[in-house]
């Protein structure tokens, strides 16, 4: 079994440039060239830090104001976010505090209940005897996290927090209904301490990667007060536990909390929620299927958790805020293999809401993300379907900011299929952030995305290397900034083709700012409608700035441009096109 | 608080929606009421506050005509009640319904709520003020320029209404350490209301230190064709104020300035020739044309050149 488990996928930093030693962000010569881009437009890397942030609210993480602040910035968090969540649970459960910057206020987990002190009910005495360590092991980690996530609402009006929390990204009426209540009993809710639950299953999952399974011919049961708890044998069990660990069989899961399976083509219901709670999945092997409806597969709301596929071609599928999904808490799915089949609504693949980070991460494979199908967008669009998925970043416009939502994939020919906002992108105060660190892959949206930001809200899509395609019906997108938003996308190599309609391939409007930085390749950039290939409009009374930087190859465009050439237009805005280094000059 | 609503409130009239409505055009439209003058004032009220796009584009103006139907009562109903309110889709609502019934039943009104304790209130009441064309009340309107929490409102309606008395204090908010936001919007203000004095503090301001200060300043200067005061600015020492002129005089291309810009197509500066050159591209004359050319025949620099051959090009 320890075979399947090579630890060879968790080496941290494989990817990454700090693993080269080179600061993360852009290289020096990016900066040169955008510093030379800008001054055709009578600026300056200095001015990029203009006030994009002139309301403020007690929700606001601080990743979110130093992107606004600095939107260079982003290209440094594209880069973090594909070492801290790239690797595995363990180092994105350290990475975790940071994103939400709620390091240092939570309970130290050695004073929170555990094995070291056994409970002296004589079932729970005969439960430690007669169980496994592993499953014991698994028992006492959700007590501790479950202690954690009741630790971070203990100072919310509880019964308010349950029922109103959730309605926020949820609801699906149209009643109005008076949110500020809600507001104001969140503002007391500890997120670190919903962080510190996270780190407890990650723990439980790492060790649960690098353990010999235990014996187990049949399936056995025990009730530890309001616990139940099930060790799965080698044939097909349906499991309804909440705490089971199954060595083998093809089996079933009904919402349970914390599930370790061994092998198997397993399916699971509902399985690895955290609301107002901590759900752990980790499956070892086999070709598994994920149904689930909302806050499912590695999501939170007021809680902790934690999915971890390790092996198999595997298929997800979920309604809302689900598949790496986090408001008020830390939601996280990670698949380290197997070509994967990802599927949901809206807010999922990667959400983040409300003090939230939801991150998916998948290692390998050629992965299909698909967001759509049930809530249209109306009035503006109600032919087309909302999405708000795929490294999404959600704030409760116009009272609260939101969180962090990333997605990772790290290998493989993937497709991205979104309709409205999605794909490194963000609404609100938020950050959304999508990167695809190898592969061929295809992005398709109909509006808001690909690296956009969308009013007062910092995204950003960063895609390493490979053949990449993008294409969008509608602005705003690939490398864009509205309404004092700021927008990121970055390709770092590869022969790309864009495809965009207004506001577009570095645009801007409103006080926003715009950029798409491709580093190489010999890349299309094709255009429907004004604002593409960096422009800009006047609107509100302020200017926006768009850029459309590309660094290599011999490229082709649809609005003027050319290769070696800079050029301006629209309010403010400029694209410069950069011959191949000469030799001396290429970069390390 | 619905998702719905949080998207929604979007404001209205930017280019982008224009273009997304367009793809709602064939959507299904919400149909308008049959019994809409029956509905109680808060059902009207809620559906003219609605976003004007794709399905709702029939109901919205439907809904504010109907109240504006209802008479001078409605604005009792709606003031100071409804101008509580921070998004745009409610003021615009506000501002289509009081505009329907008319200025000499709404601005009474209004005034008094330019002293009520809710600042939101009377940050709304002076931009309506100024969308009603309320010159009378720009006196007023102008003692909030003090008031942090309204005078956003106040330098909105002051460009409305051309209020050149306010020109001195607009001035000073502008440069002030107030936040960019009021400092760009009261540069945009002074654009609106124009003059000697104002076109003065926007050339000062053109070298100011945040970015959007200095661009709302040359939009500005476009907007009022100083191209006076722009010559005059090509003389600055500061070369972000220069690159500012050049551009603002080559939007607005006044032949007047030929001569001024010109000099600049020998300028030492590879991005003083490209400002120089854009802006000659809109002011061409035959020895325009022939300087250009001779510009390009020597020029090495990648974006004077581009820029000397799109002048040359028009």
């Amino acid at each position: 079994m320890r075979s399947r488990l090579l630890p060879v996928l968790f080496v941290a930093g494989l990817l990454g440039p700090a693993a080269a030693g080179r600061a993360e962000g852009f290289d020096e010569r990016t900066l040169r060239e955008l510093s030379a881009a800008l001054a055709c437009v009578n600026l300056s890397l200095d001015d990029l830090g203009w006030d994009k942030r002139p309301l403020d609210d007690p929700f606001r993480l601080a990743v979110v104001d130093e992107t606004l602040d600095r939107p260079l910035a982003l290209a440094e968090r594209a880069e973090r976010a594909e070492r801290d969540f790239g690797a595995g649970p363990t180092e994105a459960a350290a990475a975790a505090a940071e994103w939400l910057q709620a390091a240092g206020s939570g309970p130290r987990l050695e004073d929170l209940p555990g094995s070291e002190a056994v409970p002296a009910d004589p079932r729970e005495r005969q439960f430690r005897r007669a169980a496994p360590d592993e499953l014991v092991r698994l028992v006492d980690g959700l007590r501790r996290a479950r202690a954690l996530v009741a630790a971070a609402g203990l100072r919310c009006d509880g019964e308010l927090l349950r029922r109103d929390a959730p309605r926020f990204y949820l609801d699906e009426s149209e009643e109005s209904w008076d949110g500020k209540p809600a507001l104001a009993t969140i503002e007391r809710f500890v997120v670190a301490d919903a962080v510190a639950a996270f780190r407890v299953l990650a723990e439980l999952a790492e060790e649960s990667r690098g353990q010999e399974p235990p014996e187990a011919r049949r399936t056995r049961t025990w009730t530890l007060g309001d616990l139940t708890v099930s060790l799965g044998g080698e044939g097909d069990d349906v499991h309804s536990a909440d705490v089971v660990l199954d060595v083998g069989g093809n089996d079933t899961y009904e919402g349970c909390r914390v599930v370790v399976d061994v092998a198997g083509d397993d399916t699971y219901r509902d399985a690895g929620s955290g609301l107002f709670d901590a759900g752990l999945v980790v499956d070892l092997a086999g070709d598994d299927r994920y149904l689930g409806t909302n806050v499912a597969q590695g999501a939170a709301v007021g809680g902790a958790a934690l999915l971890v596929d390790h092996e198999g071609d595997d298929r997800y599928e979920a309604d809302q805020v689900s598949q790496g999904a986090g408001v008020l808490g830390v939601g996280m799915l990670f698949d380290l293999a197997g070509n994967d089949s990802y599927r949901g609504a809206r807010f999922v693949q990667g959400f983040g809401g409300l003090l939230g980070l939801g991150v998916l991460s998948d290692r390998a494979g050629a992965d299909t993300y698909w967001a759509s199908g049930k809530y249209p967008h109306a009035p503006l669009l109600p032919d087309n379907w909302q999405s708000l998925s795929q490294g999404f970043g959600f704030g409760l416009r116009p009272d609260a900011s939101g969180g962090v939502g990333v997605l990772v994939d790290s290998a493989g020919n993937d497709s991205y299929f979104a309709e409205v906002f999605g794909q490194g992108a963000s609404y609100w105060y938020a950050l959304g952030l999508l990167v695809d660190s190898a592969g061929h892959d295809k992005y398709d949206l109909f509006q808001y995305g690909q690296g956009a930001g969308i009013h007062l809200s910092p995204a950003a899509l960063m895609d390493r290397s490979g053949q990449d395609a993008y294409s969008c019906n509608n602005g705003v997108a690939q490398g864009s900034g509205h309404d004092w938003g700021v927008g990121l996308l970055w390709d770092r190599g590869g022969e790309d083709y864009y495809q965009g309609a207004g506001m577009s391939q570095g645009g801007a409007n409103a006080n926003g700012f715009g950029f798409l930085v491709d580093e190489g390749g010999n890349d299309g950039y094709s255009g429907t409608r004004s604002g593409n290939q960096g422009g800009s409009f006047f609107a509100r009374g302020t200017f926006g700035l768009g850029v459309l930087l590309d660094l290599g190859g011999k490229d082709r465009y649809t609005e003027g441009g050319e290769d070696g050439a800079t050029w301006t237009r629209m309010t403010v805005g400029v694209g410069r096109d950069v011959a191949e280094p000469k030799d001396e000059e290429a970069r390390p | 608080m619905t998702i719905r609503r949080a998207l929604t409130l979007l404001l209205a009239g930017l280019l982008l929606q224009a273009a997304a409505a367009t793809f709602a055009q064939d959507a299904e439209v919400t149909p308008v009421p049959a019994d809409l003058d029956q509905r109680s004032n808060d059902e009207l009220w809620e559906m003219a506050c609605l976003w004007q796009v794709g399905s709702n584009r029939d109901l919205v103006p439907a809904a504010r005509e109907a109240l504006v139907g209802r008479g001078p009562a409605i604005l009792d109903w709606l003031i100071p009640d409804k101008l509580d309110a921070t998004s745009s889709l409610v003021t615009r609502a506000l501002t289509e319904v009081l505009q329907g019934v008319g200025a000499a039943e709404a601005v009474p009104r209004l005034l008094p709520q330019l002293r009520h304790e809710n600042a939101v209130v009377r940050r709304n009441a002076a931009s309506l003020l100024g969308d009603l064309d309320a010159t009378e009340a720009s006196g007023a309107i102008a003692s909030l320029l003090d008031d942090p929490d309204a005078r956003l409102g106040a330098l909105s309606a002051l460009a409305r209404l051309k209020a050149t008395d306010a020109v001195p204090a607009i001035a000073a908010l502008a440069r002030s350490d107030a936040p960019e936001r009021v400092r760009f919007t009261a540069v945009s203000t002074l654009g609106g209301i124009g003059g000697a004095e104002a076109e003065r503090v926007l050339v000062e301001e053109l070298g100011g230190s945040a970015a959007p200060v200095r661009f709302a300043a040359q939009y500005a200067l476009e907007k009022l064709k100083a191209v006076d005061a722009l010559r005059a600015a090509l003389a600055a020492k500061d070369r972000r104020v220069r690159l500012h002129a050049l551009a603002a005089l080559g939007r607005i291309g006044d032949a007047a300035a030929r001569r001024d810009v010109l000099r600049f197509l020998d300028d030492e500066d590879p991005i003083v020739r490209g400002f120089a050159a854009d802006a000659l591209g809109a002011m061409l004359s035959d020895p325009i044309r022939a300087r250009l050319s001779e510009g390009l025949a020597s020029e090495t620099d990648s974006f004077a050149r581009t820029k000397m051959k799109q002048a040359l090009e028009r």
